[in-house]
């Protein structure tokens, strides 16, 4: 699904992905770890295509109509229309837009990319119902500003639920454990389980092996100075917690 | 100077109705308005405000419309009108009593009121209010006698029927009794694309213990010269929340003047414009403490495209050994071109120690981040600088205190940024 070739990228100036390789297809979990300023969130931003990174080099390679296509130089909504989706590290707060407007202009986007007919407010506040349940969200968030006021833990479920409606194919999770408290880790981990199928793929950045005990990953990447340096299985996040990073970093 | 001298011809004229207006008083405006002149930008408050286009254009007074109403009118007037609300209709400035709907337990309406009301506006501007005074034909006083259940929405309507362009001079006041509320919304709207010039004196007395809550919604012609003088006199523990919505007009200038008359009294006094074109806009406030333990907050917001021009000033006046007074002032503007100006200057004068006064003034482009964060939610760039245009300024209107409003004010804005901006395609870089 998603194929990254030696890429290159780099913000104001500064190379931040030196030659990155990942490679993830449907049904798969990952799971990217790394210190602190390794260049996840950059990995996670260049993918979306957030306008201040440039792509220097190397290729993303991401199946649209079955087929892998180079999506560096397509517009973030584009991509996020061919089922792209990054649930941030500090998602933005957006006063004055209601979160329901915001989910269903997003939603009623990717039905008129796809050809259909977008959802009338009464369709979609039922649709939205089911999705709220598998987080556990109150009805009032709807009608609050986007983000705006919420706690750290609620941005990052209203991150999950964004991805529960919008079910894409790739989602990217950065750091959504940091900031939930043990309950509501649960409460997203189940949703999250929920929303993985076959046809779809997670990309979980953590820094913390307790999430990956509800989230089972597939593969285990470790990212350091802007390259994937080792790729194991779940055994590595369990390594990783014992020893540090410092093993592998000579 | 076409509009001071039309007054001898509509004095001809309208006198044929000696009951309707206070003549006397009229000919002393007159008199006033021919010593003065109009205001020039050589004063202060008028400084980034032009009055050329009374000189372009000739504006006739509005008079009384026929009995028979042209469709084109009802069904203007039934398009503006908010669903679930009482609503007092005006049409070219003359109260329709025919098309309004209220409760006459709770609003009571006298026509052709007398009754003098006062207050220290702008000195500067005082000719633009002897203009009202030759002009209005229909004083309206309005009095809030019991609670209302539902907002009332005053209907200011302006129709040109075919004919010239018209200056309108809407007169009222309204009164909200002891420990009453209401909320008001004034509708000022007219006839698509028509040419014409309001010019309205809006007086509102808030009595002991009463709550106001009062929405100035300008979404007139593309045209049109709207101008208003909003005076409030609110007396002990009262409160006033003020929203004045500055949607469509070609030139728009506002006077409004707040007096804090007695001690507990809170109050906002809230702005959300969206300027767009060559549209200018100029928002002129005074709110005036003269009794200690009052709150004031004043927050201006304006989003500004193409070559539009925003003027705010505010002034605050917090007098001599009074205490406990809070005043707070924002004006905040959200720039989407390059060619726009901005206005902005807090006038603070302040004779009295026991105050905490802020006031700030902001001017930015809108976030990359914020726009990358509704695009990776699918939403193209161009919508997503109107969701977050309309979300600047729906900030205002969410702090409504009327869910209908909320509602009814936060889609308005959405239609009016959507279809301003289809019709442009334009992306901001
Ligand atoms: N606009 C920028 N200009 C210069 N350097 C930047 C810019 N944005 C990010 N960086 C740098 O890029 C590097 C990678 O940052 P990134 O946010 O991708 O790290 P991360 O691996 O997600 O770290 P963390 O675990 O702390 O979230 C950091 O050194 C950061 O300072
Ligand atoms: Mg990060």
């Amino acid at each position: 699904m998603l194929e990254i070739k030696n890429l290159k990228a780099e913000v104001d100036g500064k190379e931040i992905l030196k030659g990155l390789n990942l490679r993830v297809n449907a049904g798969e979990v990952h799971a990217i770890m790394g210190p602190n300023g390794s260049g996840k969130s950059s990995l996670s931003k260049v993918i979306a295509g957030h306008p201040s990174y440039s792509v220097t080099g190397g290729e993303i390679l991401y199946d649209i109509n079955f087929q892998p296509k180079n999506i560096a130089d397509m517009d973030p909504d584009e991509r996020a229309k061919e089922g792209i989706f990054l649930a941030f590290q500090y998602p933005v707060e957006v006063p004055g837009v209601t979160n329901f407007n915001f989910l269903m202009t997003s939603f009623n986007s990717i039905l008129e990319h796809q050809g259909s007919e977008p959802l009338t407010e009464d369709e979609f506040r039922k649709y939205l119902d089911k999705k709220m349940d598998i987080i556990s969200l109150r009805p009032d968030f709807l009608e609050r500003g986007v983000n705006s006021g919420f706690s750290g833990g609620e941005k990052k479920k209203n991150e999950i639920l964004q991805m529960a409606v919008l079910a894409p194919r790739l989602s990217i999770l950065d750091e959504t454990d940091s900031g939930l408290d043990i309950d509501a880790l649960k409460v997203v981990s189940e949703g999250v389980n929920k929303i993985k199928s076959k046809n779809n793929a997670i990309v979980l950045i953590t820094h913390y092996q307790r999430l990956l005990d509800y989230i089972k990953p597939d593969f285990i990447h470790v990212l350091y100075q802007g390259r994937i340096v080792k790729t194991g299985g779940p055994e590595l996040a369990l390594e990783l917690e014992k020893n540090g990073y410092d093993g592998f970093l000579q | 100077m076409n509009i001071i001298n039309s007054f001898d011809s509509f004095l001809t004229e309208a006198q044929k109705f000696p009951h309707v207006a206070d003549w006397t008083s009229k000919q002393r405006a007159k008199e006033q308005l021919v010593q003065s002149g109009l205001p020039t930008r050589k004063q202060e408050s008028w400084r980034n405000t032009s009055l050329k286009f009374l000189s372009e254009t000739d504006f006739k007074p509005a008079s009384h419309s026929p009995m028979q109403l042209p469709d084109s009118v009802l069904s203007l007037a039934s398009s503006k009108m908010i669903d679930g609300c009482h609503t007092l209709v005006f049409l070219n400035g003359f109260y329709m009593p025919g098309l309004s709907r209220f409760d006459v337990n709770t609003v009571l309406v006298i026509e052709n009121t007398k009754k003098p009301i006062s207050f220290q506006g702008d000195a500067d501007s005082a000719s633009i209010h002897h203009l009202n005074e030759l002009y209005n034909l229909n004083p309206i006083d309005i009095t809030i006698k019991a609670d209302l259940d539902q907002p009332l929405q005053i209907l200011n309507l302006t129709h040109l029927m075919g004919g010239e362009p018209l200056v309108i001079s809407p007169k009222m006041n309204v009164t909200v009794k002891s420990n009453k509320e209401a909320k008001i919304v004034l509708s000022q709207v007219g006839e698509h694309q028509a040419r014409y010039f309001t010019n309205g004196q809006f007086t509102f007395a808030v009595e002991k213990d009463a709550r106001l809550e009062l929405v100035n919604d300008v979404n007139q012609s593309t045209n049109a010269y709207h101008f208003d003088f909003v005076g409030i006199a609110a007396e002990a523990s009262s409160t006033v929340r003020y929203f004045e919505l500055n949607l469509n007009a070609q030139l728009t200038r506002h006077e409004l003047v707040l007096e804090l008359n007695g001690e507990h009294i809170q109050s906002e006094i809230l702005g959300a414009s969206y300027l767009k074109y060559n549209q200018h806009c100029d928002s002129q406030t005074y709110i005036n403490h003269h009794k200690g333990s009052c709150q004031s907050e004043q927050v201006y917001k304006a989003l500004l495209d193409d070559e539009a021009r925003s003027v705010f000033s505010g002034t605050v006046f917090i007098a001599e050994g009074i205490a406990k007074t809070d005043s707070a002032q924002l004006n905040q503007n959200l720039l989407l071109s390059d060619k726009v100006e901005v206005n902005s200057k807090p006038i603070l004068r302040i004779y009295s120690d026991d105050v905490k006064a802020s006031h700030g003034s902001t001017m930015g482009k809108m976030q990359e981040d914020e726009i990358f964060y509704l695009q990776s939610r699918s939403i193209s760039r161009s919508k997503a600088i109107e969701l977050l245009g309309q979300g600047f300024l729906n900030e205002i209107v969410l702090r409504m205190g009327s869910d209908l409003l909320k509602k009814h004010f936060s889609k308005e804005l959405l239609n009016e940024l959507g279809t301003q901006r289809k019709t442009k395609l334009k992306v901001v870089k």
